[in-house]
C-alpha cells in the first residue's frame, strides 16, 4: 500500500473539530511501511474524526500525528536516518550495480528526508494552528 | 494483500491479464501498488465484478475491447472512508503515468461526500482525454475475491496439496 504523510490545513469549529471540503494540502511525503511502523511503535499517531462537512454529522476516522509528539517524531526519523547510514547497503553504495538497488535506496532516503521536512515545517510554521495537522493517508 | 490475492485469481482465469506488484519502496511516490496489463474487455470485466454492476462509461472510455490496456492500482488498506485529500493525491498521480489508461483507487469503506463529488468530477474530465478512473471499495475487493475464489483455492491446492484426514493415510 502506498502511504503518505500529509500536512493539511482543515477548517475547524470553535471546539477544534475539523471538516471537509475546503482543505488545503500544504505538503505530502511518500513514506514506506518501515517508517510508518517505526512511528506507530513509538505511539506517535492518534485517531481523530474528520467530519464530512460543516454540519458535523457524518465523519471518518483518520490517523494524525499527536501535536505534542512532533519533536519526538523528528528524533525518530533522525534515528532512522542514522540506522540507514550504518547499513551495509549504504556502505557499499559506490559499488551498487543495479538501477533497482540504487532506486530502492534513494526511495528510502527520500521517505526519511521528505517526512522529516514535512514534520519540521509543521513544527516551525504551523505549531499554533491546531487544525493544520500531519495526517497519515 | 487482499487485493493481491484477488488480482492473482483474476490473472489465473483470464489469460490476457497480467500484473506486477511493486516493491514497498520503489514506486511509493508514484502511487502505484500494482500495474495491470490486459485486454480492455478483461479489465472492464474486472472492474464490473468489483462494482457489482455494468460500467458502460468505462467501456466507452477504453474503446476497442481487444486492445491492450495498461492499468495502475493505488491500494489504501483502510477500514474507513477515504478523504478528499487522498483522492486528490490519487488524481495528481495520474499525470505521472502518461501511458496508463486505467487508474484504480482501491480500499476503504467508501469515499467521503466531498471525495466522491471530486472523484466523479475528475472521472468526467479525464474521460475526455481517454483516461478512465474507477474506485473499488473494500466491498468491491471482497466481490473480486469471491468471484475468483475457485482459481485462488485451486492455486493453493496445487502448492500445498488438498487437505487429507490423517486417518485416511494408510501408507506405511
Amino acid at each position: 500500500m502506498s502511504q503518505q504523510l500529509m500536512l493539511v490545513e482543515f477548517p475547524s469549529d470553535e471546539n477544534g473539530r475539523i471538516y471537509e471540503p475546503e482543505t488545503n494540502t500544504i505538503l505530502t511525503a511518500s513514506v514506506n511501511n518501515m517508517l510508518v511502523e517505526y512511528l506507530s511503535k513509538e505511539d506517535l499517531f492518534e485517531e481523530t474524526s474528520l467530519y464530512e462537512d460543516s454540519s458535523l454529522e457524518d465523519h471518518t476516522t483518520i490517523l494524525r500525528l499527536k501535536e505534542d509528539q512532533i519533536g519526538h517524531a523528528l528524533d525518530c526519523i533522525t534515528a532512522m536516518l542514522t540506522q540507514l547510514l550504518e547499513t551495509e547497503r549504504v556502505e557499499k553504495i559506490k559499488t551498487l550495480q543495479t538501477e533497482t538497488e540504487i532506486s530502492n535506496l534513494m526511495s528510502e532516503f527520500q521517505a526519511i528526508s521528505c517526512s522529516y521536512q514535512l514534520i519540521k515545517l509543521k513544527r516551525d510554521n504551523f505549531s499554533t494552528s491546531i487544525s493544520t495537522i500531519v495526517m497519515l493517508g | 494483500m487482499r487485493f493481491a490475492i484477488a488480482i492473482a485469481g483474476a490473472s489465473i482465469r483470464e489469460n490476457s491479464l497480467d500484473f506486477t506488484r511493486h516493491s514497498v519502496t520503489n514506486q511509493a511516490d508514484l502511487g502505484v501498488d500494482y500495474s495491470l496489463q490486459g485486454k480492455a474487455e478483461t479489465l472492464i470485466k474486472f472492474c464490473e465484478t468489483a462494482a457489482g454492476t455494468s460500467l458502460p462509461l468505462l467501456s466507452e472510455t477504453l474503446g476497442d475491447p481487444t486492445k491492450t490496456v495498461e492499468g495502475r492500482v493505488d491500494v489504501k488498506t483502510m477500514d474507513r472512508k477515504l478523504t478528499n485529500v487522498e483522492v486528490n493525491k490519487f488524481i495528481a498521480d495520474i499525470k505521472k503515468h502518461p501511458n496508463t489508461e486505467l487508474h484504480l483507487l482501491a480500499g476503504g469503506t467508501a469515499l467521503t461526500k466531498t471525495a466522491q463529488k471530486n472523484f466523479d468530477s475528475q472521472q468526467t474530465a479525464f474521460r475526455e482525454n481517454g483516461k478512465a478512473i474507477e474506485y473499488i471499495s473494500n466491498t468491491g475487493i471482497r466481490r473480486l475475491a469471491n468471484e475468483y475464489k475457485p482459481e485462488i483455492l485451486s492455486a493453493l491446492q496445487g502448492l500445498v496439496g488438498s487437505e487429507q484426514n490423517p486417518s485416511d493415510n494408510t501408507e506405511k
